[in-house]
């Protein structure tokens, strides 16, 4: 899934929030589905991406350094 | 991968922008980096995934842009002229490994002029990157980056006995590579050796004592497979990463080692003359023919519920190479082109077909038939949790499951089981999976008291894994942790508001408890009435306090 940016020097462009994709029929048929009935979409949200976007922060990594000071802002 | 727009435009007419084409192989597949300009060309970054191995050369990005444009794609010619000399007669090539060495094949051209590359060379290769050494490296190195399959020229004169043995390294055997660094082998390894010492790490890098110089005449060309596993290994425990080494891991075209010789030895005939040898030495295994797949168009509905016509479907298919066996009105039997390994199964025909036709193509305003899903029961419980203890003024941490060892053994109140490692370190010496989450929050607090932060007060959720014996897998606890900057009866107070969040009906019970960790008489095991497993631990840190 992506993002399209209009704010990134004027231009647009697109930024990844996370992977998505079909379900291969290997891993329908491993869980119990017939491939040959059942189709299955699966979204891998970048969570911290989309929250990065929402409160405008710039460094990922942030979100993993358990500093109060910033935690405490949500 | 780095493409250069002016080399691709020799395979395949581009009057579209660079911004274009780069637009158009992302819808399909290949991810766009950045566009530089150099020079009078531009360089393209494009992100190859590892099941496309056949895009780590210029010919295969070519073929994905002819496909996608509907236009011819021009091969180069790869069919030098040879002298009545046989090969044979000149050299001999003797495979003794051919497990790491799956098939090696070896051509010889005698009376070169090495000098320098014309100017076309030397200005693609600059753009994607490459310095310029000698006409004959430069093509072996333009050829790789053509067709994506390594080659290596011997100086033949300097290869002891004339000849090339392929097999293991020794163990406490040394080797110099081209880059003019000494490396220590090992068994696992694969080396080209003449009949005395190693002259190039298979797969990955050649020699500096066979390299092509001014004065090299007589050139040995190597195009070989090698077993992408031992490949991987060798440049991972050697640190030497190469262009070969990078596509010998992904595993290559096993038609394409001919054909880049062929490529090789027609280029150097034509930039460094010369007179090749007849045939071809040729050891090791022959390329495995490939199952057919067939493709039922009526899964091209159900799968990527658009009508996709079975004419522009079988087009598609057949321009990325695959070759038609048979085909009704309800199915196409192919069979696939031999630097496409990916594609092995039909749904992998459908995704071409979507990739091709254009994902676009699928409308966004459709209605998907959908059944939500609920909230699970841990899910509402956590909720509850968080809201609890943020109510306490405590943050959620989030830290990492694996632990350095002194942290790992710091404490562990649920298990004396040795915690499980890792074999690679996720992050510096962190190779233990947690058994609690104490140390990392510990962990945390300490860098919060470096920032100097006043109030500190953290809880994460996360699994920890106890050990479980005989080879089964690990008890995976969904857990609950706190650190604090108040007293025993401060958080005895948050535990005790917390349970009573979840459930107003339960008790806590205090027992007494022994943890390295704590502070003896600020130190308590809290127990749920209801039942008999310790619900927690609490006490203060010696260390901390």
């Amino acid at each position: 899934m992506s993002w399209h940016d209009a704010k990134q020097g004027g231009g647009t462009r697109w930024i990844e929030m996370g992977g998505a994709g079909m379900v291969d029929p290997h891993v329908l048929e491993a869980v119990g589905y017939d491939p040959e009935e059942v189709t299955g979409f699966a979204f891998g949200l970048g969570v911290e991406r989309v929250c990065a976007r929402r409160h405008g922060v710039t460094d990922i990594r942030e979100f993993y350094k358990n500093d109060v000071r910033f935690l405490h802002q949500f | 991968m780095l493409v250069s727009w002016d080399w691709l435009n020799q395979y395949v007419k581009l009057d579209m922008t660079p911004a274009e084409v780069a637009e158009r192989l992302m819808m399909a597949g290949l991810n766009h980096e950045e566009t530089h300009e150099i020079g009078h060309d531009f360089a393209i970054n494009l992100e190859v995934t590892s099941n496309r191995p056949d895009c780590l050369g210029h010919l295969g990005i070519a073929r994905e842009i002819s496909v996608l444009w509907n236009r011819p794609l021009v091969l180069p010619p790869a069919e030098p002229a040879a002298s009545a000399t046989p090969v044979d007669n000149l050299t001999q090539v003797q495979v003794d490994n051919p497990g790491q060495c799956l098939r090696y094949t070896a051509r010889v051209i005698r009376g070169v002029r090495v000098g320098p590359s014309p100017k076309w060379l030397v200005n693609r290769l600059a753009t994607v990157g490459i310095a310029a050494i000698n006409n004959v490296v430069d093509i072996t190195n333009y050829v790789l980056l053509e067709c994506g399959q390594p080659l290596h020229a011997f100086d033949l004169a300097r290869l002891n006995g004339r000849r090339i043995i392929v097999r293991q390294a020794r163990a406490g055997e040394t080797f110099l590579a081209i880059n003019h660094k000494t490396y220590a082998l090992d068994e696992t390894m694969c080396v080209i050796a003449d009949a005395q010492r190693a002259v190039g790490l298979g797969g990955v890098m050649g020699g500096a004592e066979t390299e092509v110089t001014e004065r090299t005449t007589e050139l040995l060309i190597e195009s070989a497979e090698f077993d992408p596993l031992t490949i991987r290994n060798t440049a991972r425990k050697l640190n030497l990463h190469s262009d070969s080494s990078y596509r010998f891991e992904r595993g290559l075209d096993p038609q394409g080692v001919d054909w880049a010789s062929r490529r090789t030895c027609q280029l150097i005939l034509e930039l460094a003359g010369g007179e090749l040898a007849d045939g071809l030495i040729d050891v090791g295994r022959k390329p495995t023919p490939r199952e057919p797949i067939t493709l039922r168009f009526g899964q091209l509905r159900r799968i990527l519920g658009i009508d996709v016509e079975s004419k522009v479907a079988q087009k598609i298919l057949f321009a990325l190479g695959n070759r038609e066996l048979r085909a009704d009105p309800e199915r196409v039997e192919v069979m696939p082109p031999s630097w496409r390994r990916d594609l092995t199964r039909e749904i992998d025909l459908v995704e071409e077909v979507a990739r091709i036709h254009g994902y676009e193509k699928i409308p966004e305003d459709v209605r998907v038939p959908m059944a939500t899903s609920h909230r699970t029961q841990t899910d509402r419980v956590l909720e509850k949790v968080r809201q609890a203890l943020n109510a306490a003024e405590f943050d959620e941490a989030m830290t990492l499951s694996v632990v350095e060892e002194p942290w790992s053994d710091a404490f562990s109140p649920w298990t004396d089981a040795a915690p499980l490692r890792s074999s690679t370190p996720v992050l510096r010496r962190a190779d233990r999976l947690r058994r609690s989450l104490v140390p990392s929050l510990l962990g945390a607090r300490q860098t919060n008291e470096s920032l100097a932060n006043p109030v500190i007060e953290l809880f994460e959720i996360a699994h920890i894994y106890l050990p479980q014996s005989g080879g089964a897998l690990p008890i995976e606890e969904l857990t609950l942790g706190l650190t604090s900057g108040g007293d025993y009866l401060a958080v005895k107070g948050v535990v005790e508001g917390l349970l009573s969040a979840l459930n107003p009906h339960a008790r806590l019970e205090v027992q007494a408890t022994r943890q390295e960790l704590f502070d003896a008489r600020q130190a308590a095991e809290l127990r749920v009435r209801a039942g008999n497993q310790p619900a927690a631990a609490t006490g203060l840190s010696r260390q901390s306090c």
